[in-house]
Order: structure tokens, then C-alpha cells, then sequence
């Protein structure tokens, strides 16, 4: 910014009406300023720290619903378990590809 | 965060003065300006700007704004003043008498005032009064033309009294 003196004859009246602030006037008001500036920043931070522990929460909490949905229901509520008989084993079979040729996985030849 | 800090720092040293006796004229009263100074660069620090010569813009724009949102509240409580006009019946204009030249500037209306005060006051380019009131440059001159009229015409009713 530059200062462009036009009109004197206007300017020095006015700047008698309206004093500039003295050095110790900006001092102090600068100390209000950079305090407030340092309140501010201590409740951005709470806010931030706010946040992160809210999203955590609701990580934890969703995390769990997707949990308890993935279970088997128990029997009482005629899950899946009421309908196995308690001494059936359950057999797995695992089939080798169809284009893996034999050798591979150490079969017959 | 200390270049910000830094940026705004200068920006308050280098303006804070002027920015005051801009809101002195605006709000008539300097406690007042001294208030709605520290509130604009308080905003400055925070969500403001953090290069010059951006921030002395905007420091100036958001004090404006403040200012004229506390005009608004006065004259609510008061009926709105008269706009100057000079007549025979006024005291001679004295400028060195300071209460007689912040009645005149309180007279002025809002346009005017607030570019003379820039201008004469605060020092800022036409260009900047211009971005400070997005207003053009045109506009601006115009302005303080009005202002300077009425300012001189008090002067020379002073000058030619006996």
C-alpha cells in the first residue's frame, strides 16, 4: 500500500480529529489480537481432537454391528445351527483346478 | 504456523494505526474503533488471508463491514443524521478545532466519508479504496470529490469570515 499525499489543506485537519494509535496503543492491542488468536487455536484443537475420538468411536461401534451380523444366529433363534444334528462332521472336499494338470498339485499321473 | 503468525504480525503493525483512525471517523467514537480494529485482525489471524498485500485488503474490508453493521445498530437507536449542507446560520469551520471537523465528517454521508477517510486518513491508493469498497475507481473519485466539496466549502466559509 502507498500512502499518495493529495490535499494538505484537507488531510492535516483530519488527522488532528483522528489520531493515529501510539506505539504503546499497538503493543497492547496486539497482545488482545495474538491472544485471541491463541485461544482460537487451542479450540480448533480440541475440535480436531473432538472428531478423531469421534470417528474412532464410530469405527468401533460399526465395527461391531458388522460383527454381530456376521454371526451364526444361535440356536434358539433357529439359526443354522438348530438345523445340523450335534454329531454331524462336516466334510470338506477341495478339488485341484480343472486346468492345473495332475503333477502339479502331486497327483497320479 | 509461525509465517503465518509473522505475516499477520506485520500486516497488524503496519495498518493497525491507520485502520484505527479510519473506524474513528466511521464510528465516531474511538474505543468503539479500537473494538471493531481488534475484531477485524483477530478474523484477519484466524481465517484471513496470510500474504500481504491480501490481508491489508481484507483486514480493511472485514473492518469496514463492522463498522458500517455498527452504524446500522446506532441509527437505530437515533433517527438518522441530516446530510451536511452548509448554511449561513453555521459557525465559521475552524480546523484546528478537532470536535468541529469530527461533527463535519459525522455529517457527511457514508459513501463519501468512509472514501475520504481512506484516502486522506489512511493513506490507501484509489485503487485500493476500491478493492477495500468494491466500488470502481470512477466511483471512488466521485466520492471523494463529494467529500472534499463539502470539506472545502466549510473551509472557505471559515476563510472568508471576518
Amino acid at each position: 500500500m502507498t500512502f499518495e499525499p493529495e490535499d494538505p489543506e484537507v488531510r492535516d485537519p483530519l488527522h488532528r480529529a483522528f489520531p493515529a494509535a501510539t506505539s504503546d496503543d499497538v503493543e497492547r492491542a496486539w497482545g488482545r489480537v495474538s491472544t485471541a488468536r491463541r485461544g482460537a487455536g487451542a479450540w480448533a484443537a480440541t475440535m480436531r481432537a473432538t472428531i478423531a475420538a469421534a470417528l474412532v468411536l464410530a469405527a468401533f461401534v460399526a465395527g461391531y454391528a458388522t460383527g454381530r451380523s456376521n454371526r451364526v444366529a444361535p440356536a434358539e433363534r433357529g439359526g443354522i445351527e438348530q438345523q445340523l444334528p450335534s454329531d454331524q462332521q462336516l466334510h470338506i472336499t477341495v478339488r485341484p483346478p480343472a486346468l492345473l494338470p495332475a503333477s502339479v498339485i502331486g497327483g497320479a499321473p | 504456523m509461525s509465517h503465518l503468525t509473522s505475516a499477520a504480525e506485520a500486516c497488524f503493525r503496519a495498518r493497525y494505526p491507520a485502520l484505527v483512525q479510519f473506524l474513528h471517523g466511521m464510528v465516531h467514537d474511538r474505543a468503539r474503533a479500537e473494538d471493531v480494529a481488534q475484531e477485524s485482525f483477530r478474523r484477519l489471524v484466524i481465517r484471513g488471508p496470510t500474504t500481504r498485500p491480501d490481508a491489508d485488503r481484507w483486514v480493511f474490508r472485514v473492518a469496514r463491514r463492522l463498522a458500517l453493521d455498527e452504524l446500522k445498530l446506532e441509527r437505530h437507536r437515533r433517527a438518522r443524521e441530516l446530510e451536511y449542507e452548509p448554511s449561513t446560520d453555521d459557525p465559521p469551520f475552524d480546523p484546528d478545532d478537532i470536535a468541529q471537523v469530527r461533527r463535519l465528517v459525522a455529517s457527511l454521508p457514508d459513501r463519501p466519508r468512509e472514501v475520504l477517510l481512506l484516502r486522506e486518513v489512511s493513506g490507501l491508493s484509489y485503487q485500493e479504496i476500491a478493492d477495500v469498497v468494491r466500488r470502481n475507481v470512477n466511483t471512488v473519485k466521485q466520492d471523494l470529490h463529494r467529500a472534499r466539496a463539502a470539506l472545502r466549502r466549510a473551509w472557505v466559509a471559515q476563510k472568508e469570515a471576518p
